[in-house]
């Protein structure tokens, strides 16, 4: 507005000819700006100016000249204010034709850190911190949380503790990286008190890179080996720092009890296409300590095979993006053969007078023992995310589905050998999560996971389908402070039929779960 | 109208919904594969109803586990709900199963029964119910089933005309170790883990014998307790009871306990009661382990009569 007045207040004082005005509006009608000097093309313009005027004494007898000023001056009212309603005019449409701001530029690919140019944003576009001058990006985070669980009991089963109640670190990392021309590597540890504390590797990756120069994020082909994510779906690759959930969907965590595997994974992209292959151990490492003999090794020779291809329209030049793809996986699993016993003896107490009486000691023989097997197992998935930044905070919308058949490792263990039938597994999962400002977050989400969708069970000598299947509905709310710290409030509202009712039929069983989750990063 | 019921869909959705599945280890009974219900709408006049069952034994053991009963029940019910007679917090439910032809197709069932050592001993009423399609109970079938203790009573406890032994003394303890009850006799001589009996037989009548070997080379069976048995006719005098660690099993240290339980008159005549009478505590750390007879460690001594 200041601006403006001075503008006007420069054509009432120098008083340019209207001709001229109305030449310079029609050539250039963007243009505001107004000649500080101007020729004088008829006698009316030979007039002094009007601040001049006014402060020079007029002549009380001339009226010839006193009508001229007179004229003059309404001609330049009427000149100022046809100005002034065309200046209105050209800011109303610079304002409705303005383009829209410019995004902040991206960081730059790599910066040069010590003597050495580490591609830190594309390699870790989470980290904040940089170890200047070694030339690697150190980051880290830790999460701890307290949990409430309708299934908390406070006793023990087959030694395993029943409490759910309890506060648990749920991650504590630290993590290396460097990213040069042609090579990159990483490390990522991990410490958590989830079942006992332990402590593992979490990632250890070494990569051939080809570089995109046009794209700094996604290079052409990059050949990673070691502790890697497989190449499956959204929610496998989808970092749990940045994750506001506080774990992924029940069927991600049946299909890959941890994130990662021992394997080699090609990926990269073009333009808006993404690509991933990998061959792995298919034996994920859980990041929660062991419960079983065998994980994280791998007891067969087979190998997985999985693979992704999708697109992703991310730009910074664009409010919104639009990410997707479609998965396969398959490999064989494992069957655990029985080692060989010795002979035995048993007591059945069949009077139940707990004394051996005749009749009552059976011999058990020694047994052989039986050979392992493996089984084949395969996984289809689909996955697609939208995002869109508006005023409000960036809005993410998301799904996932996935068809497989004895993929099942860590929930309820397909075993297609002792089933007798190859087991069928559904998963999906929807939801959205919507930042309010930087600082605060809501986020809904639906799971479903059946890990065998052909269950039947035998009550009232009728054999008859038992649904398996769980749907949990995870409303969340978040505070953020950006790049530092969250706090999560997460509430699993889980609907199965793991529990019974009064006459024996299955209903939903009291499991819902409440997570309170504090997040510090640097 | 609308939103009262979109609130009432909010709250259902939020509330703790769901059936609780607790273990039911705090239960005075548990019942293999059935869901602890907490209560249950019964009603006398239902058309369903236990017809039939079968209890191998009247007589249970102290913390028994695996007591079967079987029987059927009418092809209308669903289930079968389990439960001691006012005492627990509810019925334990198991779906009925395959239809006996031999029964008029009446629904089967095998309700596996373990009992907790907090149960108390004596006398107990077990309750059968079948369960309708709408979860209503039917008429109560019942019988008696007696619960032994952790010390032996000769079934004292199950009918009081019967004589419990003179004395009995009782050593428990803490830990999973292998510990064993040794008593030194009157006459100088040691009952112990080798020497279990006075007798050339062990339950010989007038003998003194121990009555098990529990924790033997580690295999623990959650017992935890050695009784010394004086039955009919002991020898008269001092008796010196001494615990004997033979294997810590990993243990740092055990504390056991011993007590003596004597036989006295019941409340009524001809009947009969076991009281204790005394108790002594001792604590064994893992570094007294095999030190055998001579390292045993002195718990207690008691005089007949």
């Amino acid at each position: 507005m200041n601006q403006r007045s001075l503008r006007l207040f420069a054509l009432a004082a120098l008083a340019p000819s209207s001709a001229f005005a109305q030449t310079r509006a029609s050539a250039e009608p963007d243009d505001i700006e107004v000649p500080a000097v101007v020729a004088r093309p008829d006698a009316a313009s030979a007039a002094p100016p009007p601040d001049a005027t006014a402060t020079s004494p007029t002549p009380p007898a001339d009226e010839p000249q006193r009508a001229s000023t007179e004229r003059t001056v309404n001609e330049l009212r009427a000149m100022v204010e046809q100005l002034s309603s065309r200046l209105a005019r050209v800011e109303q449409q610079r304002a409705n034709s303005a383009p829209p701001p410019r995004p902040t530029p991206e960081p730059p690919a790599y910066a040069r850190i010590g003597s050495s140019p580490v591609f830190t944003t594309s390699a870790r576009p989470d980290a904040y911190s940089l170890l200047d001058p070694v030339g690697v990006v150190l980051s880290g985070f830790v999460q701890a949380q307290h949990e409430w669980s309708g299934l908390s009991q406070d006793q023990l089963l087959q030694g395993v503790p029943l409490n759910r109640d309890r506060f648990v670190l749920r991650r504590a990392r630290v993590r290396v990286d460097g990213s040069w021309q042609w090579v990159a590597f990483a490390l990522e540890l991990d410490a958590n008190s989830v079942r006992g504390v332990s402590v593992g590797v979490r990632r250890a990756e070494a990569s051939f890179v080809w570089r995109n120069p046009g794209q700094t994020s996604v290079p052409w082909l990059a050949v990673t080996a070691g502790v890697t994510e497989p190449a499956f779906g959204a929610e496998v690759g989808e970092g749990v720092r940045r994750r506001w959930f506080a774990e992924r969907s029940n069927g991600s965590l049946a299909f890959f009890s941890g994130e990662a595997d021992v394997g080699v994974r090609a990926w990269g992209g073009a333009g808006v296409v993404r690509y991933a292959v990998s061959v792995s151990n298919g034996a994920p490492l859980d990041d929660r300590a062991s419960q079983s003999g065998l994980q994280g090794i791998d007891p067969t020779a087979h190998h997985d095979v999985s693979g992704r291809l999708g697109v992703d329209t991310a730009d910074p030049a664009r409010p919104w993006s639009v990410q997707g793809g479609v998965s396969f996986l398959f490999g064989r699993g494992f069957h655990r053969g029985e080692e060989a016993t010795k002979p035995s003896i048993e007591w059945r107490d069949n009077n139940q007078n707990s004394m051996i009486d005749a009749g009552e000691l059976v011999a058990i023989p020694g047994r052989a023992a039986t050979p392992s097997y493996t089984f084949a197992h395969w996984a289809l998935n689909a996955d697609l995310a939208l995002r869109l930044r508006t005023r409000a905070g960036l809005t993410r919308l998301f799904a996932e589905a996935t068809v497989a058949s004895n993929l099942d490792r860590g929930a309820f263990a397909s075993d297609p050998i002792a089933a007798g039938y190859d087991l069928r597994q559904v998963q999906a999962v929807a939801g959205f999560t919507q930042e309010v400002t930087p600082y605060a977050l809501l986020g809904f989400r639906w799971d479903y996971y059946n890990p065998n969708s052909d269950f039947f069970e035998d009550r009232r000598g009728v054999i008859e389908p038992r649904d398996q299947g769980a749907h949990t509905l995870s409303p969340l709310v978040g505070l953020s402070w950006p790049n530092h710290g969250r706090l999560v409030f997460q509430y699993d509202i889980v609907l199965d039929s793991y529990a019974r009712d009064a006459r024996g039929v299955p209903t939903d069983l009291s499991n819902n779960l409440a997570t309170l989750r504090v997040q510090g990063d640097f | 109208m609308r939103a009262p019921s979109i609130l009432a869909l909010a709250s259902l959705a939020l509330c703790a919904c769901g059936v609780a599945a607790p273990l039911g280890l705090e239960e005075p009974v548990r019942v293999e594969r059935a869901m602890l219900v907490p209560s249950l709408v019964t009603s006398e006049n239902s058309a369903v109803a236990v017809t039939a069952f079968e209890n191998p034994s009247a007589v249970v053991a102290h913390r028994q586990r695996g007591k079967l009963i079987t029987g059927r029940a009418s092809r209308e019910a669903f289930a079968l709900a389990v439960r001691l007679r006012a005492e627990g917090t509810g019925y334990w439910v198991l779906p009925l199963g395959a239809p006996d032809p031999s029964a008029n197709d009446e629904l089967s069932f095998e309700a596996t029964l373990s009992f907790s050592p907090a149960l108390a001993a004596g006398v107990h009423t077990v309750e059968l119910r079948a369960v309708d399609r709408d979860g209503r109970a039917g008429a109560a079938s019942t019988f008696p089933l007696c619960v032994l203790g952790p010390v032996p009573d000769n079934l004292n406890v199950c009918d009081a005309t019967i004589a419990p032994p003179i004395a009995v003394l009782s050593l428990a303890w803490d830990s999973d170790v292998d510990l064993d009850l040794e008593v030194e006799l009157p006459d100088g001589r040691r009952v112990s883990a080798k020497r279990p009996a006075t007798g050339s037989a062990t339950r010989a009548p007038g003998a003194a014998f121990i009555d098990t070997d529990a924790g033997a080379h580690c295999a623990h069976d959650g017992a935890r307790r050695e009784n010394f048995v004086l039955d009919e006719a002991p020898a008269l005098g001092r008796y010196r009871v001494f615990a004997s660690l033979f294997d810590a099993c990993g243990e740092r240290q055990v504390f056991a306990r011993a007590t003596l339980h004597r036989r006295a008159l019941g409340p009524t005549p001809g009947s009969y009661a076991q009281v204790e009478t005394a108790r002594a505590d001792a604590q064994l750390l893992a570094f007294n382990v095999g030190a055998g007879e001579r390292g045993a460690h002195l718990v207690t001594e008691f005089s007949l009569p």
